[in-house]
């Protein structure tokens, strides 16, 4: 199993999407700071507090890599179908449902570790920046790791399955835009901002119930494909 | 008598209509065996069935003396295939591609690589094959197919695209792979002349149906030479044909025209013992036979004319 994900990053030139994954966190990290410094520009603080940019970045973050985790996925799976390098690969002596495993795993973990890193990385980012032009009230403390740590944790564990959802609707048409069309619908619902302010709790539950149905629907999708990929034809 | 592939009333269809319908095919340890049949006599399918991207509707395949059945892929280990056109990762380079190929089948020996290469002689292995032409496609898809040592080989068409020099390099090399590596080839082509060199069994499909497998060397004799005379009178030039040279190795094709198949007898010889006793000789011909007849004639589902 190891070694078909070893393949199928060697396959895909895995080592070039680590270039797009800074340039994601590079911007997300800029767009917090240009937020912060444009409340205080305009004397109207963009934070209320030091919590509430912490859930901010914990929800970009999230929403960032569920598209980039769907973008992947795509080239993984949808390609090769248009590609027709599907026929190769169920040429070759390899149980079937291993190589699709091998690419829902690439997913699921690249997210997953994406979203942790990112976090750290923008939460770090900002503080420092913080420190030097004060831009949150309060300015930040622990106490915002404390708050978001819950929502990051359950981000990390089901963006993964958010992720992947929007293949459903891409392998129906066999495109790579379908995809990314679904995994754009996918993170807004997840992240959207719905009434006043930014309540934690709100966002933990909604994520949570979101992320419950889509690794439910995973699942059963798996036991459906894991019954037919053995006679699945491809002309 | 062992048959490295053999399939067993094999049926595909595709919603009503049946591709493939009752195939029975022998294939010998060892062989070149040439699947022949015009486009879309469902030559691909056969092979798709064999290499399990179809599943059959009925009927069983069998390879390397074991049944195939649906979730089974270790046999696939020991093919080697080219499916419809060559297909490769594009963005890869040709050497790439055929790592990936190396490890996906299990195979670690990656010297091999250059060496089978050179084989096919393709030189631009470090260009992306998005970026090859037809032909280098189909010679790299060659390499790849060859690259494990696979006991048998399916070639789908491995010949479309190449030019003439392509061809006979190609055709040399499956020779070789076959006489000197014993390996099992089944080639597919819709033109009999591309295959009936190097295949020892010939089958041809069409609409579906297998309707002849036969042994090269059982229908060599269709090319021998003869002498083709076209006549008003045939009894009558059989008769002084027998009579006069003592040759009784004839066949009368229609009410015009008579073969000789009898190499000690001249045109000439003929000739003149024809226009002495007065027959109507329209023309007078030495030809030699072509299997293109044969099979063209099996196709037209003439029926056999041997």
């Amino acid at each position: 199993m190891f070694n078909l994900i070893r393949l199928e990053m060697k396959k895909f030139k895995f080592s070039m999407v680590t270039k797009g994954v800074i340039i994601a966190n590079l911007i997300l990290l800029a767009s917090v700071l240009l937020i912060g410094i444009t409340g205080k520009v305009e004397l109207e603080e963009s934070f209320a507090s030091d919590k509430e940019m912490g859930l901010f970045i914990a929800l970009m973050t999230m929403g960032t890599f569920i598209i980039y985790g769907s973008v992947i996925l795509a080239k993984f799976t949808v390609s090769e179908y248009k590609n027709k390098t599907m026929q190769l690969m169920f040429m070759y002596p390899i149980n079937r449902k291993k190589l699709l495993m091998a690419k829902l795993v690439i997913v699921y973990v690249f997210t997953g570790l994406n979203v942790l890193i990112s976090n750290i990385f923008v939460m770090a980012g900002a503080s420092i920046a913080e420190h030097f032009i004060h831009f949150v009230p309060g300015g930040v403390g622990i106490e915002m790791v404390r708050y978001v740590l819950p929502t990051v944790g359950l981000c990390i564990v089901v963006s993964g399955f958010l992720a992947i959802v929007p293949l459903f609707f891409g392998m129906r048409k066999k495109s790579v835009s379908h995809t990314i069309v679904a995994s754009v619908i996918v993170t807004s619902l997840s992240i959207s901002n719905v009434g006043e302010g930014l309540d934690v709790a709100d966002y933990f539950y909604r994520i949570l119930i979101l992320g419950g149905i889509a690794a439910l629907s995973i699942i059963l999708t798996l036991i459906y494909t894991f019954n037919n990929i053995d006679t699945m034809e491809i002309d | 008598m062992t048959y490295i592939l053999q399939t067993h009333h094999l049926v595909k269809c595709f919603k009503d209509k049946e591709v493939v319908q009752d195939v029975n095919l022998h294939i010998k340890k060892g062989e070149v065996y040439g699947f022949l049949g015009p486009n879309g006599a469902g030559k691909s399918t056969v092979m798709k069935l064999i290499m399990n991207l179809l599943q059959p509707t009925s009927g069983s395949i069998e390879l390397f003396g074991e049944e195939v059945k649906m979730n089974s892929v270790e046999h696939l280990k020991r093919v080697g295939a080219i499916i419809e056109n060559p297909i490769f990762y594009e963005k890869l380079t040709a050497k790439e591609n055929l790592e990936l190929h190396c490890e996906y089948m299990g195979y670690y020996n990656l010297k091999e690589i250059d060496e089978v290469l050179k084989l096919v002689n393709l030189i631009e292995k470090n260009k992306a094959v998005g970026h090859f032409s037809l032909g280098m496609k189909q010679r790299l898809a060659l390499a790849r197919a060859i690259l494990t040592k696979p006991e048998l080989l399916i070639l789908d068409e491995p010949i479309n695209g190449l030019d003439p020099e392509g061809i006979s390099e190609i055709r040399n090399l499956i020779k070789k792979l076959s006489r000197e590596y014993g390996i099992t080839v089944m080639i597919s082509s819709h033109i009999l002349s591309e295959v009936e060199q190097i295949a020892d069994t010939i089958g041809v499909i069409q609409e579906g149906r297998l309707i002849k497998e036969v042994a090269m060397n059982e229908i060599h004799h269709l090319q021998e030479e003869y002498i083709e005379i076209v006549v008003d009178d045939v009894t009558k030039t059989v008769g002084l044909i027998e009579m006069q040279l003592g040759i009784s190795a004839l066949r009368i094709i229609d009410e015009h025209v008579v073969r000789i198949y009898d190499d000690s007898v001249t045109i000439n010889k003929v000739s003149q013992i024809l226009i002495t006793h007065g027959i109507n000789l329209e023309s007078i011909s030495q030809r030699r036979g072509s299997l293109e007849d044969y099979f063209l004639r099996l196709t037209k589902g003439e029926g056999l004319c041997v």
